[in-house]
């Protein structure tokens, strides 16, 4: 009786992928024909092989870039197993796993040379003082962008929308959006995805995904410790909300959103 | 020279340059909502000191753009990016990481809007609009399954999806897979591209497949027909 050799468990991949050669070839085409579980396993990766082959993801099911940088920076096991499964299974995914890869390895090597001297372009400078002027992004106090009528109404509103909300089963990761009229009828609650982008910027996605808030500008007021509570405005684009500032601005972790339909 | 970590003091370049990333940062948001161009002074010491890691990542990349956004233009939006987002710098990273993971974003960010732009299209030249040939589009036979073949296609992807997701637990592990299963590529070609060890690729081999058999085993799958049908692994 001839001896069973050790399973090929970490060469069995380079195998089914053509990668090995004479007698590392032979050797696990032996032990195959002879070991019941190595050769179902062959069999299914080589199934999985041709299940993959048939398909690629739609773009619009790719995770959001966030995500991907979430997942790739996350020293935590299974921050996701949705995420990790996608991209076991799309090229394109993977494809950017490797540039978050080649770019923390760039970062890690990076040493800061004495005398180092970049200059900032002239356009990230049209960027960074376009966005410094916005209009949006910047704290206001309520009474700039609420008529008085609906500023005096407000809290009413929101704390009653905040006691709905603790009795039904709101996830933390959804964040309730009043649509209200100039006048503070509640017409209808939006629900929004929040998650940080790579940059740690706030991001709200809008779950219904229909793009009919798109342009259209959503408050967030909160109470950041004046007479007045304070407002900072952003609008709608692609379903997506997207705080700049926010950052700088830890009150708006407890701030309220809405959008006013006039 | 006098302390001038606090906001409202003149700000000096030499006194900047010597600053730690840290102090550096610090200094940049506290004038930032009280000075405007002392915080672009402070933050032109922070390009000046990562431009060429920008450039770098954003130019080195595995990614090829569209002739009408250059990797100038790339670099430009990374720069903007990092202003903007400073104050989330969490600071038990090193600050390269934190902006060579913008950079990784943006050029992310970059292609796939470049995707999702169907009038580019890298390997096709532009057809003509008065030709009456018809368009490839025209020309290709419907290679739509039926109603019965997409539902046993689905059922099977989300067999294979479930397996995946329960088999795999961070980005190594999915990229392994990845890269074995779609990209049929060697332990030695994924260590390169992604930046590992071969060694760590076969150990991380070894334990996805003892994780693929025993997720097998305990839904009683001996085959990968079984595995495929859609009786399994509910």
């Amino acid at each position: 009786m001839t001896k069973k050799s050790e399973h090929p468990d970490s060469r069995l991949f380079d195998y089914l992928n053509g990668k090995t050669e004479g007698a590392e070839t032979r050797l696990i085409d032996e032990h195959l024909s002879g070991c019941d579980e190595c050769a179902s396993a062959a069999a299914v990766v080589r199934a999985m092989k041709n299940e993959a082959s048939e398909s690629e993801a739609p773009s619009n099911q790719h995770p959001d870039v966030s995500e991907l940088a979430s997942f790739f920076y996350s020293t935590q096991e299974s921050v996701s197993s949705q995420v990790a499964g996608h991209i076991a299974s799309c090229s394109s995914c993977a494809e950017a796993i490797a540039q978050y890869s080649a770019g923390e390895r760039a970062a890690l090597d990076y040493q800061v040379a004495n005398g180092t001297r970049g200059e900032i372009p002239a356009k990230a400078w049209d960027l960074i003082r376009e966005w410094e002027e916005s209009s949006f992004a910047k704290l206001k106090p309520a009474g700039d962008v609420i008529n008085r009528e609906l500023l005096e109404r407000l809290p009413r509103i929101l704390k009653a929308q905040r006691s709905h909300a603790v009795s039904g089963t709101r996830d933390a990761q959804r964040v309730p959006v009043l649509v209200i009229s100039g006048s503070g009828e509640v017409n209808s609650v939006e629900y929004f995805e929040e998650s940080m982008d790579s940059s740690g910027t706030r991001v709200l996605k809008h779950t219904e995904g229909s793009a009919r808030f798109d342009q259209r500008v959503v408050h967030a007021v909160f109470d950041a410790g004046g007479n007045e509570p304070v407002v900072i405005s952003e609008l709608i684009q692609s379903d997506t909300l997207r705080f700049e500032q926010a950052g700088r601005f830890e009150e708006l972790r407890r701030a309220n959103f809405f959008i006013i339909e006039e | 020279m006098a302390d001038e970590s606090a906001a409202g003091v003149e700000l000096d370049r030499n006194w900047l340059d010597n600053l730690s990333d840290e102090e550096l940062v610090d200094n940049f948001l506290a004038r930032s909502t009280k000075d405007r161009r002392d915080a672009h002074l402070c933050f032109e010491v922070i390009i000046a000191r990562y431009h060429w890691l920008i450039s770098h990542v954003v130019r080195n990349s595995r990614y090829r753009f569209p002739a009408w956004d250059s990797a100038d233009d790339v670099i430009s939006r990374v720069i903007f990016k990092v202003y903007r987002g400073l104050a989330q710098w969490r600071r038990q990273g090193k600050l390269s990481s934190f902006i060579a993971r913008i950079a990784s974003s943006e050029m992310i960010d970059t292609i796939r809007r470049v995707g999702r732009d169907k009038s580019w299209n890298p390997r096709q030249s532009p057809a003509d609009p008065d030709s009456d040939e018809p368009s490839p589009v025209e020309r290709a036979a419907s290679k739509e399954p039926s109603p019965e073949a997409q539902l046993v296609a689905r059922e099977r992807h989300e067999i294979v999806d479930r397996l995946l997701e329960d088999v795999c637990r961070d980005w190594k592990d999915s990229v392994i897979v990845n890269e074995y299963i779609t990209g049929n590529k060697s332990g030695k070609e994924i260590a390169e591209k992604y930046n590992m060890s071969e060694d760590l690729v076969y150990q991380r081999a070894r334990r996805l497949k003892v994780r693929l058999m025993n997720w097998l085993s305990e839904r009683g799958i001996t085959s990968a027909e079984s595995l495929l049908t859609s009786t399994v692994a509910k």
